[in-house]
């Protein structure tokens, strides 16, 4: 929702209004205003480890834990995408969630962090089926080179997402 | 006393989080942040001020930073 440092958003989206406030109030955000909807074939696991492995790699790396935060959820979310993380690596991330906001001098770090907490507040269905089961989606994408998708530029969205607003 | 971190000089040294605890938080791979509750703006309880003053003056980057306070 509204840019990558807002996060993303589960079905209950749809009933939403398009508004700062009411988006704010589901604990989401609107942010840049730059949407990407994702389609019934998009696994939310696998936008979410696109989007870490943005922050990690794109990140202006001054901050030690900015760097070193990123590059570490980054990690684990790529981790459950390919079916490798367990319980002791989602104790590890949603600690993070909690610990990392705010240690950086912007809010770099934030809005990573805001991607990892809303995957784990939003799908957690998905990420405890990531644990246990193959996904067919993630297998198809190769998270290291792929950039996340782009709310802007349809054309230039990745095979792994459809739809975009 | 007022201090500031600047976190993008920290090279996580840690000493900061040695001489004052209760000021300075490390994260797991050793960069400090001011322990919650605190910030640039905040004056510092008198009992803190003498270590935060140590751990500014051993902070080997320079990181920390005395601010002005009225």
């Amino acid at each position: 929702m509204g840019g990558y440092f807002a996060g993303l958003l589960n079905a209950r989206g749809h009933d939403l209004p398009l508004d700062y406030d009411a988006l704010k109030g589901a604990g989401s955000g609107l942010g840049c205003g730059a949407i990407t909807v994702l389609g019934p074939d998009d696994c939310p696991v696998g936008v979410a480890a696109l989007l870490l492995a943005y922050f990690g790699r794109e990140n202006a790396g001054q901050c030690g834990s900015c760097f070193n935060g990123t590059a570490a959820m980054a990690g684990v979310a790529l981790g459950l995408a390919r079916g490798e993380a367990g319980p002791a690596e989602l104790r590890r991330l949603e600690y993070w969630c909690g610990f990392l906001p705010g240690r950086g001098a912007c809010a770099t770090l934030d809005g990573a962090v805001n991607v990892a907490a809303t995957l784990l507040r939003e799908f957690p269905a998905e990420v405890t089926s990531h644990q246990r089961d193959a996904c067919p989606a993630c297998a198809a994408t190769d998270f290291l080179t792929t950039d996340p998708p782009l709310a802007s530029d349809p054309e230039s969205i990745t095979p792994h997402v459809e739809a975009a607003l | 006393m007022k201090i500031k971190l600047d976190r993008t000089l920290c090279d996580g040294f840690g000493t900061c989080a040695e001489r004052a605890p209760a000021v300075f938080s490390l994260d797991e791979w050793g960069y400090a942040s001011l322990e919650r509750g605190l910030s640039a703006d905040t004056e510092l309880p008198p009992e803190l001020e003498q270590p935060a003053r140590r751990a500014l003056l051993d902070c080997p980057v320079h990181a920390i930073i005395e601010r002005p306070s009225k």
